[in-house]
C-alpha cells in the first residue's frame, strides 16, 4: 500500500513537472460537464502518450498545454472514457456520456448522498426507470423481486393491502424514511411520485439511523422539478381488469351431499339427506358455487397528473393522482388520492431551500381481517355447503347453519355484503430544509418535518341471518402526529489526492398518537349503516388511548477518500429513547467500512475483461426500536373481563397488567451486530455487472414472550431473550445482451440464499405464535442450533389399512384412521409426540427481470422464484371437514379418502380424527411465478413531435399470468402470517389475482 | 441576510434542546399504573367485579356458561358426543382417553379458577393498601368477602378435578411462586375453609344486584366442600359440618322450591327465582358475549342448526323417571312439517339432547324443525352454581351418612323433589314417594335432578362409583377406551407448559 502511495504521488509531481516545462506548446482551456449541463469537478486530464495532465476545478475548468495532433484523454469514474484528438483550438467544451453501470449516479444514502461509486456499503437502488416497467400499486411492490436481499411478500391480494418486506433474513420490518422523514406513512404514497428508492442493507449503512437501523432501512425519495426550464406536463392513465387466478377444485352439490351422508354414515348417525332430496338438487340443479358468488371480475383506474418545470434558481414539481381499485371478492376496494409538490430554491448563491408538501387519502374498504383469515369471507366460500342456495327461501334472508357443513362461519354472500368495514386515513405531510453553505467548505442543514395521519374506522353489521345478535355499529377514530427536526453540520474537502466529508446531525423525534371509539348494537333500523350511532339501543363499548413517544440523537459520520479508490466510512449514533427504561434510555450504535476500487490499479487494468472492480467490507451495530411500544417497561392496568351483574355489563379493572401485556421494567430494544463482504465488478466495457454480498447478521436481545404458567395468571411478558444468526449471500447480474440503438436486449438476475440459526435461548426451545383452531399448542418452535421459523406439530404416517402395522404410529387405530407418529411410545397420541414439520421461511429466492427494446417497442418480462419454505395449510383442514368451522368435507380430495376406497385410498376416512397441528396440512409452499409481462409502444419522435408530444407511450401487460406450484391452497403467497418466528401460515387469505392492464402515457 | 439565517439557525438548535429531555420520560396518560392504581374503595370494587369476570372469561373456551365448561365431565354417564369428527375434547373425556396437553380441558379444568384465584389475589392485595390509606375496613371487609368466596370457589373447583394444586395467595410472579410445588388436598381443603370462614363471616345477607354471591351461598359452598371432604379421595367425615351448613340455609333462607319443575329454568322467572342461591347472569340480549353456548346451540341437534357438542347418553335417558321433569329435561322429539313428531332414536344423532336450559334459546317446539335454524349460539338464561334443591339433597345425603338432622325431614326433601319430577302436588304424598333413603338413590336422584349443572362427575368420583354407573352404558354407544375405575383418570392432565415453566409441579399419570 505505503509503496502504491509513493508511486502514485511520483506520477503526479512528474505531471507537474511537465506542465512546467513544456513552454511550447499552445494552452487550452477547457470545461468539462455530464449531459444536464452540469460542470464537473476533479477529473484527470492527460495528454496519450506522455505524463502530462491537469484536474478540473470546481468549475470544471482546466488548463493544459498541448500540441496539435496529440491525443486529450479523460478518464472519470462514473462517465465513459473520452479521447479526442486536439486540432489547435483554444478553448473545448466536452460533454461526458455516464457510465453504462451509472457509477455517477447520486445515490440518497442517510442523510446525505453519495455516488453509487464511491459507496462502500451494500445498497440497493431501485429509480423511476425500473418503477415505470410495469405498473406498480405501491411503493413495496417496486422492490419485490428486483433486488437481492430483499424479499417482498403480497401477503394478501385485497386491494390496497401491505406487502410485508424482509431485508437479509426475517427479523422484522424495515424503517422508511421518506425525503429524509423517519417513519413516513409508506401506504399513501403515490408510486408515481417516486423518483428513486434506495435500500439500505448493510450495517454500516443503516447504522447512521442506530436503533432503526436493525432490520434494513428503504429510503424514498420523490421527485422535483428538474433541471429543464421548459413545463413539463405529464398524464398517465391505465386500466386494470382482474380475477380469480385459479379456483379451487371442490364438490358439486349432489357429490357432497352423498358425502355428507358417507360421513354420518361412518359415524354410525342416521343420513342427513334423503335420496329424494339429493335427486331434487339434481334434477332441479339447485345448489351454489359460494366461490363464482363471492369472486367477480374487477376492474381498477388510475390517473396521474404532474406539472414539472425546473430552472437556475427554482425548481417546482406539482403532481395528484386518483386510484380506484376493486377487489376480486364482492364489495372490497380501495381509493387513494393524493396531491403534492416540491419546491426547490437557491435563495441566494450559498442558501438552498426545498420545500416538500403532500397531502394523501386513502380509503380501504372490506380488506385485511375483514376478509382474510379463519372463517372469513374467503375461508368460508370454501367450506360451506354448496347444496344451499343463497338466500333461505322460507326467510327470505341469507341461508343459515342448517346442521351440516360450515358451523362457525357464516353464509359467505352475508359476510361478504352486510358486514362493511372502512378504513379511512388522511395523511399529510411536510418537509422544509434550508442548506446553507459557510466558509467554502462547510454545509449547515436545518431540517424540519411534520407529518399528520388521521384515521378513521368505520364499521357495521347487519344483524346475522336467523340470530338474535343485533345489528353492530362502530367507529374509531385517532390522529397519529409525527415530529422530526435536525440540525446537519456538514465539512467537505479535497486536498489532492485525499478528501475527507464529514457529517454531524443532532436529531429530535416526537410522536404522539391520540384515539378513540364507540361502538353500539342495535339500531332500530338497519337503513344508516355506518351512520346508525345516534339510533342505536345500545352503546356497549368505548375506549380512548394516547401515547407519546421520543428519540434524541446524536450521529457522525466521516468518509475518507484516497485517489477515489481508497473508500473508508465510519459512523457513530446515539439515541436515547423513551421507550426504554429510567436509567437506561440511551445506547450507542457504531459502524465501520471500507472499500477498495481494485481496478484503478494497472494491475488489474492489463485485464481487458474487467472494466470495474471494487470490494468492500463492513461491520456495523443497530438496534430495532419497533420492537418495543411506549409503557412496555411499564406496568399499567388492563380493562378486566365484562361481567354483568343485574343484566347490566360492567367492564372492570384489573388492577394489574394481564395477558399478554405484562410490563418487564428491564426491557431494551433489539440490537444486532451485521458483517459484511461484498465486491462490485463489470466486465467487457460494462455489458456484464455482478455485484455479490456475503453477510452475517447477529441479532441480540431478541424479544419473546416468555410465558407465565397458567396458575399465576398465564400470559406473557416480553423479554431480551434470544440471539439469532442470518447469514447469507446476495448476487446481483445485470446483463446488456445487445446494446444498439434500435435494439436493446438486458436482463437482471438477483438472487438470495439466506440461513437463520437460534443462538441462544433462556430454554433449549420456546413454543411460539398462535394457538389455532384445533391446536394443541402454539404453531411454531424456536430450538438452539435450529433455524428460525420452524412448524411444531404431529407428524402424520399414513392411513391404517385393515391388519396393516406402521412402525411408530399409535396402536389400536381403526382401519381408516389417521396415524401419527407415537414419538414417546407411550400408546397415546398427546402434545409430547409433537416434533418439527416444517419451515415457513424460504432459503433461498430470485427474480429475472427482461427488457428488450425493438425500436418502438419494449418487453418487460418479470419473473420470481420462491424456494425452500412450507406453509400450514390452515384453510385445507377446514375443507377437509375436520372441524375448524366446518362439519363435513368440501374438497375433492376426499375422493382419495379410505372411507371412498379402503384399498387405495391415500387419505384417512373423512372423519377421522383430521389433527390440524399436523404435517397432513403442511405442504411446500415454493413457486416460481411469471409476475409481469409488459409490451409497450412508444411513439417515435417523429411523429410524436407532430403531435405536439414529448412522450407518447401505450402498454398493455398481465400480472401474475402463472404459478408453478405444489400448493394446493389458492395461493402459496397470500399467507397470513409471514416471515420471522412464526411464518408461514395460510389462514384463508385474499389471493392475487391475475390482472390484465392497459395504460397510457403522454408527456406534453 | 446570512446573518438572519444564522440567527435563526442558532435560535431553532437553543429551543430544540432546551425543550428536548422531557421527551424521553413516558407519561401514560390514557392508562393508570398499577403502582397507584388501588386509591379508594371503588378501586377495589373494580377488581371484585373482574373476579367475577373470570369465570366468564372466553365465551367458547373458558367460561362457566360454554359447553367447553362441561368437556371435564363428559366421562361421567350423562353425556356423549360423535364417535368421530371435531368433539374431541368431549368425546376425550367421555371414553377416559384425555391426553396430556389437551388445552380444551385444561383451560377449564385448571386455567380457569386460576384465573380467578389471581384477580382475587390482587383485590385482597389492594384491600390492605386501601385500608393503610385510610378507607373504612369494614366497608372494605365487605366487598373482599366477595373475592374470599369466589377464591374458596376456584380451589374447590381445582382439587376436584387436579387433586393437589399449589397454593396462590399472593398476586405477584415472584421466583417463589414460579418455583412452588402441588399442595395436598388436605391441605387445600383447609384453605378453601379459612376462605369461606371470611367470606361467611363478611358477606351480606342480601345483595342488591343479581349475580353477586351472598352469605347463604356462601353457606352452601361451605355445606358442598364438606360434603365433599368426606368423600373420595380426602374421606374424612364431614358429614355433620355438611349437615349444618345446609340447615342454616334450610333455616334462614329466602329461598323456596318452585311447584313445577319447568319454573326453575323459566327464563322469566331467572332474575326473581325463588330457587336460585348462586347464579351467573347471561345478559339479557345477546349484545356482548356474556351468553352461554351450553344452554343453546351446543346442546341442540343438527335438525334445528345445533352443533350437537353433546346430547344424552341412551341408558341414562332410558332409566330416568318418567315424568314431567324428563320430557323438560330432554328434547326426545321434534315437530315436522307433516304434523307427527321424529322421536329421537330417528334423529340424525340417534340419541335425546339436553331441553332443559332452551328457555330463553331461539328454539320454539311449535315450530316444524325443517322450518326453524336457531341461528348463532345465544342464551340469555342464566347459569345456576347452586340452587335450594341441591341443598335439600345434601341434607338427606348428610342424614344418612350419619351427619345428624332428622331423618323424616330428609326424606320429605326428596320425595318433594320427586314429586315435582313426577309431576304431581309436590306438598302431598304420593304413591312413589321413597319411603326409606339409601345413599345411591340419592345420588342417582342427584344425577337424574341436576343433569347438566356440572354436578354429576364430581357426585360419581366423590362416591368412587364411575366405573358403575358406566357399567349401564348403551352397548350400541361407542365403547370406553380408559378404564373408568383407574382413579388416575378421575383427575385431569395438568398444563404441560406450567410444568415445563416450573419443574416442581408433578403431571398427573394418566
Amino acid at each position: 500500500m505505503k509503496n502504491l502511495l509513493l508511486k502514485q504521488v511520483f506520477i503526479l509531481f512528474l505531471i507537474l513537472f511537465s506542465t512546467l516545462y513544456s513552454m511550447a506548446q499552445s494552452e487550452l482551456s477547457g470545461e468539462i460537464k455530464d449531459k444536464d449541463g452540469n460542470t464537473i469537478p476533479g477529473v484527470n486530464v492527460y495528454i496519450k502518450g506522455t505524463t502530462q495532465g491537469t484536474i478540473t476545478g470546481f468549475d470544471g475548468k482546466f488548463v493544459l498545454e498541448i500540441e496539435k495532433g496529440q491525443i486529450l484523454e479523460i478518464k472519470y469514474i462514473g462517465y465513459q472514457d473520452y479521447s479526442t484528438t486536439y486540432t489547435g483550438q483554444t478553448t473545448l467544451s466536452i460533454i461526458l456520456e455516464e457510465d453504462i453501470i451509472g457509477l455517477s449516479e447520486v445515490v440518497v444514502i442517510g442523510y446525505g448522498t453519495k455516488k453509487k461509486a464511491d459507496l462502500t456499503g451494500s445498497v440497493g437502488v431501485v429509480t423511476t426507470a425500473d418503477i415505470d416497467l410495469q405498473p406498480i400499486q405501491r411503493v413495496e411492490n417496486a422492490l419485490q423481486g428486483k433486488m437481492a436481499g430483499v424479499m417482498v411478500s403480497q401477503n394478501s391480494g385485497a386491494p390496497g393491502s401491505a406487502p410485508v418486506v424482509n431485508i437479509r433474513g426475517f427479523t422484522g420490518s424495515p424503517v422508511y424514511v421518506i425525503d429524509g422523514f423517519i417513519g413516513g406513512n409508506i401506504n399513501t404514497l403515490n408510486p408515481n411520485d417516486i423518483a428513486s428508492i434506495t435500500v439500505l442493507k448493510d450495517a454500516s449503512s443503516t447504522a447512521i439511523y442506530g436503533s432503526r437501523g436493525a432490520n434494513g432501512v428503504i429510503l424514498v425519495t420523490t421527485k422535483s422539478g428538474g433541471k429543464s426550464d421548459k413545463l413539463e406536463v405529464n398524464f398517465d392513465y391505465y386500466h386494470t381488469v382482474s380475477h380469480l387466478a385459479n379456483k379451487q377444485e371442490l364438490l358439486n352439490p349432489v357429490s357432497y351431499m352423498k358425502m355428507v351422508n358417507l360421513a354420518e354414515e361412518e359415524k354410525g348417525n342416521l343420513a342427513q339427506f334423503s335420496d329424494q332430496e339429493i335427486d331434487d338438487v339434481e334434477r332441479n340443479g339447485l345448489g351454489t358455487d359460494w366461490q363464482d358468488e363471492i369472486f367477480r371480475i374487477a376492474n381498477s383506474d388510475n390517473y396521474q397528473l404532474s406539472l414539472a418545470k425546473g430552472g437556475e434558481n427554482s425548481s417546482h414539481r406539482f403532481s395528484m393522482g386518483i386510484r380506484n381499485d376493486e377487489g376480486i371478492v364482492s364489495n372490497t376496494g380501495y381509493e387513494r388520492f393524493n396531491l403534492s409538490y416540491n419546491l426547490k430554491s437557491k435563495i441566494t448563491n450559498s442558501t438552498n431551500f426545498n420545500l416538500n408538501l403532500s397531502n394523501a387519502y386513502e380509503k380501504l374498504h372490506n380488506t385485511g381481517t375483514r376478509v382474510d383469515g379463519g372463517n372469513k369471507v374467503v375461508q368460508s366460500a370454501l367450506i360451506w355447503s354448496p347444496n344451499l342456495p343463497v338466500i333461505d327461501p322460507l326467510t327470505n334472508d341469507y341461508q343459515t347453519f342448517q346442521g351440516y357443513g360450515a358451523s362457525v362461519a357464516q353464509n359467505p354472500i352475508y359476510q361478504a355484503l352486510e358486514v362493511n368495514d372502512y378504513n379511512k386515513n388522511v395523511v399529510a405531510r411536510g418537509k422544509l430544509s434550508i442548506d446553507q453553505q459557510f466558509l467554502k467548505d462547510f454545509n449547515f442543514r436545518i431540517f424540519g418535518g411534520i407529518q399528520l395521519q388521521n384515521y378513521r374506522g368505520d364499521f357495521f353489521s347487519r344483524k346475522p341471518p336467523g340470530s338474535t345478535v343485533p345489528s353492530k355499529v362502530s367507529k374509531s377514530t385517532s390522529s397519529t402526529l409525527k415530529f422530526q427536526g435536525n440540525g446537519q453540520l456538514s465539512y467537505a474537502k479535497t486536498i489532492n489526492d485525499h478528501s475527507v466529508n464529514v457529517t454531524a446531525v443532532y436529531e429530535v423525534l416526537k410522536s404522539i398518537y391520540d384515539g378513540f371509539s364507540v361502538a353500539g348494537t342495535d339500531p332500530y333500523t338497519d337503513q344508516l349503516g355506518i351512520y346508525s350511532l345516534d339510533i342505536v339501543e345500545n352503546i356497549t363499548g368505548y375506549g380512548n388511548s394516547k401515547s407519546e413517544l421520543g428519540t434524541i440523537s446524536v450521529l457522525s459520520r466521516a468518509n475518507y477518500s484516497y485517489k477515489d479508490k481508497l473508500l473508508i466510512t465510519g459512523s457513530i449514533r446515539r439515541d436515547a429513547d423513551s421507550r426504554l427504561p429510567e436509567g437506561l434510555k440511551s445506547e450507542y450504535f457504531p459502524s465501520g467500512a471500507i472499500a477498495y476500487r481494485i481496478s484503478d490499479e494497472a494491475f488489474i487494468q492489463q485485464i481487458s475483461a474487467i472494466y470495474r472492480l471494487k470490494l468492500r467490507a463492513s461491520y456495523g451495530e443497530t438496534g430495532n426500536v419497533s420492537s418495543l411500544r411506549a409503557f412496555q417497561v411499564l406496568n399499567t392496568v388492563s380493562d378486566g373481563p365484562i361481567y354483568s351483574f343485574n343484566g347490566i355489563e360492567t367492564t372492570p379493572t384489573t388492577g394489574f397488567e394481564n395477558g399478554n401485556a405484562r410490563a418487564n421494567p428491564y426491557l431494551t430494544w433489539e440490537t444486532s451486530k451485521q458483517f459484511n463482504l461484498g465486491f462490485d465488478a463489470a466486465f467487457f466495457n460494462g455489458t456484464i455487472e455482478l455485484i455479490g454480498d456475503f453477510y452475517s447478521k447477529r441479532s441480540t436481545n431478541f424479544l419473546f414472550n416468555k410465558q407465565v404458567p397458567a396458575y399465576l395468571g398465564g400470559g406473557s411478558y416480553k423479554d431480551n431473550a434470544g440471539d439469532f444468526k442470518n447469514s447469507g449471500v446476495e448476487l446481483q447480474l445485470n446483463t446488456k445482451w445487445v446494446n444498439t440503438n434500435d435494439f436493446k436486449f438486458s436482463t437482471t438476475l438477483n438472487f438470495t440464499y439466506n440461513v437463520s440459526e437460534v443462538i441462544s435461548l433462556p430454554e433449549d426451545s420456546l413454543l411460539i405464535g398462535s394457538v389455532e383452531g384445533g391446536f394443541d399448542t402454539q404453531s411454531h418452535i424456536t430450538i438452539i442450533g435450529q433455524s428460525v421459523g420452524q412448524f411444531w406439530g404431529h407428524t402424520y404416517l399414513g392411513v391404517q389399512r385393515e391388519g396393516e402395522v406402521i412402525p411408530g404410529a399409535q396402536p389400536g387405530a381403526q382401519p381408516g384412521d389417521a396415524l401419527y407418529w407415537d414419538k414417546n411410545g407411550n400408546g397415546q397420541i398427546d402434545i409430547n409426540d409433537m416434533s418439527v414439520i416444517g419451515n415457513g421461511n424460504p432459503d433461498f429466492t430470485w427474480g429475472i427481470n427482461a427488457n428488450i427494446d425493438y425500436k418502438a417497442f419494449s418487453l418487460n418480462l418479470f419473473v420470481q422464484g420462491v424456494h425452500g419454505l412450507d406453509i400450514y395449510n390452515l384453510p385445507a383442514h377446514a375443507m377437509m371437514g375436520a372441524g375448524s368451522g366446518s362439519l363435513h368435507p368440501t374438497t375433492t380430495r376426499v375422493v382419495d379418502s379410505w372411507t371412498i376406497s379402503p384399498t387405495n385410498g391415500t387419505i384417512p376416512g373423512i372423519t377421522s380424527d383430521y389433527k390440524s397441528q399436523s404435517s397432513f396440512f403442511v405442504e411446500n409452499g415454493g413457486f416460481i411465478r411469471i409476475n409481469n409481462i409488459t409490451l409497450a409502444y412508444n411513439m417515435p419522435e417523429g411523429l410524436i413531435k407532430k403531435m405536439h408530444l414529448q412522450r407518447f407511450r401505450i402498454y398493455a401487460g398481465v400480472q401474475n399470468l402463472a404459478t408453478f406450484t405444489e400448493y394446493s391452497g389458492y395461493d402459496p403467497e397470500t399467507k397470513s402470517s409471514s416471515g420471522g418466528r412464526t411464518a408461514g401460515v395460510d389462514r384463508g387469505s385474499f389471493p392475487i389475482p391475475r390482472a390484465y392492464t392497459f395504460g397510457i402515457n403522454l408527456t406534453f | 441576510m446570512k446573518k438572519i439565517i444564522y440567527i435563526i439557525f442558532v435560535l431553532v438548535i437553543t429551543i430544540s434542546f432546551s425543550s428536548c429531555e422531557d421527551i424521553l420520560v413516558q407519561v401514560p396518560e390514557s392508562k393508570i399504573m398499577a403502582d397507584n392504581f388501588f386509591e379508594d374503595i371503588s378501586s377495589v370494587k373494580t377488581v371484585v367485579d373482574a373476579t367475577y369476570g373470570q369465570l366468564t372469561k372466553d365465551t367458547w373456551n373458558r367460561s362457566l356458561m360454554s359447553a367447553a365448561a362441561h368437556a371435564p365431565f363428559c366421562g361421567a354417564d350423562d353425556f356423549i358426543t360423535e364417535p368421530a369428527g371435531n368433539k374431541m375434547k368431549w368425546r376425550d373425556s367421555d371414553l377416559f382417553a384425555i391426553a396430556v396437553g389437551n388445552s380444551s380441558i385444561t383451560n377449564i379444568s385448571w386455567s380457569l379458577p386460576y384465573d380467578v384465584i389471581l384477580q382475587a389475589n390482587f383485590a385482597i392485595d389492594g384491600g390492605k393498601q386501601v385500608v393503610e390509606l385510610g378507607e373504612n375496613k369494614a366497608d372494605i371487609d365487605r366487598i373482599l368477602a366477595e373475592v374470599y368466596f369466589l377464591r374458596a370457589w376456584s380451589y374447590f373447583w381445582l382439587v376436584r378435578l387436579n387433586g393437589d394444586v399449589p397454593i396462590i395467595l399472593e398476586p405477584e410472579v415472584t421466583t417463589t411462586s414460579l418455583s412452588v410445588s402441588r399442595s395436598s388436598v388436605k391441605d387445600v381443603y383447609e384453605q378453601i375453609l379459612s376462605d369461606l370462614d371470611i367470606a361467611i363471616a363478611d358477606l351480606p345477607e342480601i345483595q342488591n344486584q343479581l349475580g353477586r354471591v351472598t352469605k347463604m351461598a356462601a353457606y352452601a359452598l361451605r355445606s358442598k366442600v364438606y360434603l365433599t371432604m368426606s368423600g373420595w379421595p380426602l374421606k374424612e367425615d364431614h358429614y355433620a359440618d355438611a349437615m349444618a351448613n345446609a340447615e342454616y340455609i334450610i333455616q334462614n333462607g329466602p329461598f323456596s322450591l318452585y311447584e313445577n319443575f319447568s319454573e326453575i329454568f323459566d327464563i322469566a322467572n331467572e332474575d326473581i327465582n325463588s330457587e336460585f342461591i348462586w347464579q351467573i347472569p347471561a345478559t339479557d340480549r345477546a349484545i356482548s358475549t356474556l351468553y352461554s353456548t351450553w344452554n343453546s346451540k351446543s346442546t341442540m341437534p343438527p335438525e334445528i342448526g345445533g352443533f350437537k357438542d353433546v346430547f344424552v347418553e341412551k341408558a341414562f335417558y332410558n332409566n330416568f323417571p318418567e315424568g314431567v321433569r324428563k320430557d323438560y329435561t330432554f328434547l326426545s322429539e321434534l315437530l315436522s312439517n307433516d304434523g307427527s313428531y321424529v322421536n329421537w332414536t330417528n334423529f340424525q344423532m340417534q340419541h335425546p339432547f339436553l331441553s332443559k336450559f332452551y328457555s330463553g334459546s331461539a328454539f320454539n317446539p311449535d315450530v316444524p324443525y325443517q322450518s326453524q335454524s336457531v341461528g348463532l349460539a345465544n342464551s340469555a338464561l342464566d347459569i345456576c352454581m347452586f340452587r335450594l334443591s341441591e341443598i335439600y339433597m345434601i341434607y338427606a345425603e348428610a342424614n344418612i351418612m350419619g351427619g345428624g338432622g332428622d331423618a323424616a325431614t330428609a326424606l320429605e326433601y326428596v320425595n318433594k323433589i320427586r314429586r315435582r319430577a313426577k309431576g304431581v302436588d309436590i306438598n302431598n304424598p304420593d304413591v312413589d314417594d321413597l319411603t326409606s333413603l339409601n345413599h345411591q338413590a340419592i345420588i342417582d336422584e342427584r344425577g337424574w335432578e341436576f343433569v347438566g349443572e356440572m354436578k354429576r362427575w364430581f357426585d360419581l368420583i366423590r362416591t368412587e362409583t364411575v366405573a358403575d354407573a358406566i357399567a349401564k352404558r348403551d352397548p350400541t354407544d361407542v365403547s370406553i377406551i380408559g378404564d373408568p375405575s383407574n382413579r388416575n383418570l378421575w383427575l385431569m392432565p395438568i398444563p404441560e407448559q406450567d410444568i415445563r415453566i416450573n419443574p416442581n409441579l408433578s403431571q398427573n399419570p394418566r
